[in-house]
């Protein structure tokens, strides 16, 4: 797509009511969801909470506690299966540009090796040197993104885990 | 006698597994196992008490590596700068440098310390310890935040402690996890800087 006709669709874009079907409200609907934490889940309806239940039970807990305890474990694993995908989430690399960065970093090289005794092979490797630290630095900054997000699920942690704490600890 | 009580527990764990960790390394695996070998009498809440244990554990382990990362990276960002050698991205020393550095390489901390002293525009850090003081205070906020996600974890696994202990009373575990905890703290001292270093 050239940029003009990026720049075209943008304008279009802004006259857009926005989706009209059923289906493209349903989906668009789903936009602004970042982790889906605070929807309310019915735990009760899953094959998992039957067979938690009945093995807690089994241990001989009453039916009241085995329940509330195996609705806390799972809205525990809820929140740390999400702080595990958030945290697994791959880093979006953009290829085209690391493709540009080497290919700018190679004719800033060689217009600086212009009349040197530099070869080709030797500009190429200096290239890659210079990609390859950059890459480093990448790594550091998904730490940094990755971390961010774990940040935001710190207080469903805390309250998921109080929940726990209080369901197998009441008398 | 412990293997038996590791295999009755992993009996009763593994077909109601919960944590599902992408771990290559085997280290949460090897976690849990230690915990469930130590269970007095392992039933469906113990077993499953323990395993979101390991993964809090895990996660210390990770998150305290991360760290590490940040401020080895940090370090070896804060000399170049220091060198005034940041042509074009390049590096002249890595975070793999910084580590050796810190685990006790005399010769090449001070091949750094008189590169900085004759560096000529170098008005940032005048020696490594200053550097890497530096580069605590440059990332305090990251820092901050692998902290926040630690002391977590932290938290979890005392909460996790209490409720074991309210079910299946067994000081030997309580210790394991003490220890465990204790290792986590003392990693993380050894990370904290110096003052009187620099």
């Amino acid at each position: 797509m050239t940029p003009k006709q990026a720049k075209a669709n943008r304008n279009n874009a802004k006259r857009s009511a926005g989706p009209r079907s059923m289906l493209g409200r349903a989906i668009s609907s789903q936009n602004s969801i970042k982790h889906g934490l605070n929807r309310a889940v019915d735990f009760e309806n899953g094959d998992r909470f039957d067979t938690l239940l009945k093995l807690v039970k089994d241990d001989g807990y009453s039916n009241d506690k085995a329940h509330s305890i195996v609705l806390a474990i799972l809205n525990h694993r809820r929140v740390m299966d999400i702080y595990c995908d958030i945290y697994a989430q791959p880093e979006e690399v953009d290829e085209s540009t690391q493709d540009v960065s080497l290919a700018a970093m190679r004719l800033g090289l060689r217009r600086m090796a212009k009349g040197s005794e530099v070869v080709a092979y030797e500009i190429q490797s200096m290239a890659r040197i210079l990609m390859r630290s950059h890459n480093e630095r990448h790594q550091v900054k998904s730490v940094f993104s990755r971390i961010a997000d774990c940040q935001k699920l710190i207080r469903y942690q805390r309250n998921a885990i109080s929940r726990l704490s209080k369901a197998i600890r009441s008398e | 006698m412990t293997e038996d009580k590791l295999k009755q527990s992993l009996a009763i764990l593994n077909p109601i597994r919960t944590v599902k960790l992408k771990d290559k390394t085997g280290n949460f695996e090897a976690i849990l196992q230690g915990l469930l070998s130590d269970l007095e009498t392992p039933n469906t809440l113990s077993v499953l008490l323990c395993e979101q244990i390991a993964e809090s554990i895990f996660w210390i382990r990770r998150h305290t590596e991360e760290k590490k990362l940040i401020l080895l990276e940090a370090t070896a960002e804060i000399i170049d700068e220091a060198k005034s050698n940041s042509f074009g991205g390049n590096r002249t020393y890595c975070a793999e440098d910084i580590r050796q550095v810190l685990l006790g390489d005399e010769t090449l901390k001070s091949k750094i310390n008189d590169e900085l002293k004759n560096a000529a525009f170098n008005t940032t850090a005048i020696s490594f310890d200053s550097c890497r003081a530096k580069a605590f205070l440059s990332y305090a906020k990251e820092i901050k935040i692998v902290d926040d996600l630690i002391q977590r974890q932290v938290l979890n696994i005392r909460h996790f402690q209490k409720s074991l202990n309210a079910i299946d009373i067994n000081p030997r575990i309580i210790k394991r996890m003490d220890l465990d905890l204790k290792r986590a703290e003392r990693d993380l001292n050894a990370l904290e800087h110096d003052p009187e270093a620099s």
